[in-house]
């Protein structure tokens, strides 16, 4: 609908700024929910800077593993497409996670509480993230003609001419009535863990869920769309946090 | 003490570094790895004076506010929808 918008003569991509202000929000969000467990403000900061540098060397690093056989195919342009482009979100996810965990390793501070009060941030951020998809076009909904179809115009990404159902929107609203709840749990739970696994459980039901309401091309494996694939297996590991065995792990063997 | 104010210098310069690469776009991928360094020298600085108690110079709290600022303007520049991306990617790995 609006993938660029245009300030003075550079062309920046909504999705871009979109992330950036829920990358923002959830910042901001991270003040009062590290007062639940007494986390600095700083160190709940710097465990985000280090959880976004992760993500970026994560997403980056994964994209040259998966296009490796492309880029020593075309080296002339290989330079060009990885300074440009290219990046791997689950890379970025697993990169993440690890640049946080590396954090909270060399300062010796408990990676668990970390991670739930990083929850609703990040599920904010994607809320937002999710609205930038919706102005980008991209992730759209299958042909639908109920209320909140949406209609693009012609030249967008997404089919013009009929209604889509607004998968980004639906995906979007819940996100932000999830970062709400995700609140609430965190208050009141006592299960360090606890508000982890329930951001996994919820966030890759619905994931699974909304994958049948979106008609944009992506990968398949087997019956399953690559998405619902990876949605069961974030479901799966949801389900241990909440029997809290990745935090018996955590204290038998990697806590300092 | 000495090798952090070495430390500030280098994070404040990298942070500067990062904020004029966005100005060209194939630099911004060096821009962001400028803003990354930076940003790690900076927590350092940070982290070891609130556990050894000295309060950081000027230049390292300048060099953590330009290398965070240079890192969000190079990645508004080079982030695409990461999760479309992101699915194609698996989805040929896969495949």
């Amino acid at each position: 609908m609006h993938p660029i918008i245009h300030i003075f003569d550079y062309a920046i991509p909504t999705f871009g700024i979109m992330f950036l202000i829920g990358t923002g929000c959830g910042f901001l969000l991270a003040i009062p929910a590290a007062k639940k467990y007494q986390i600095a403000t700083m160190d709940a900061m710097f465990f985000g800077l280090f959880g976004i540098i992760g993500g970026i060397i994560g997403a980056k690093l994964l994209y040259i593993i998966v296009d490796l056989p492309n880029l020593i195919a075309s080296p002339e342009t290989a330079l060009i497409r990885l300074a440009t482009g290219g990046a791997v979100f689950y890379g970025g996810l697993i990169g993440g996670i690890m640049g946080g965990y590396f954090y909270t390793h060399i300062y010796h501070l408990d990676a668990i509480h970390f991670f739930d009060i990083a929850v609703p941030c990040l599920a904010l951020a994607q809320a937002f993230g999710r609205i930038g998809c919706f102005f980008n076009g991209c992730c759209y909904g299958i042909p639908y003609e109920g209320p909140g179809a949406v209609h693009y115009p012609v030249g967008a990404y997404p089919p013009s001419g009929i209604g889509l159902f607004p998968a980004q929107l639906s995906e979007s609203a819940f996100l932000l009535v999830l970062t709400l709840l995700l609140m609430a749990v965190l208050w009141r739970s006592n299960t360090p863990g606890f508000t982890s696994g329930f951001y996994l459980v919820a966030s890759g039901l619905f994931r699974f869920i909304n994958e049948f309401f979106r008609a944009d091309p992506r990968g398949a494996i087997g019956f399953l769309s690559t998405s619902q694939f990876i949605s069961l297996l974030i479901i799966g590991l949801g389900i241990l946090f909440m029997l809290k065995i990745p935090q018996w792990v955590y204290e038998k063997h990697l806590k300092n | 003490m000495e090798q952090y104010n070495n430390k500030a210098i280098a994070s404040l310069v990298l942070g500067i570094v990062s904020l004029v690469s966005i100005v060209w776009s194939y630099f911004t991928i060096i821009g962001i790895i400028c803003a990354i360094v930076g940003l790690i020298f900076a927590i350092q600085i940070r982290k070891a004076g609130e556990l050894e108690g000295f309060r950081p110079n000027s230049m390292a709290t300048a060099g953590l506010v330009l290398n965070i600022i240079g890192l969000a303007l190079c990645a508004i520049v080079l982030i695409a929808c990461v999760a479309c991306v992101g699915l194609l990617g698996t989805a040929a790995m896969f495949s």
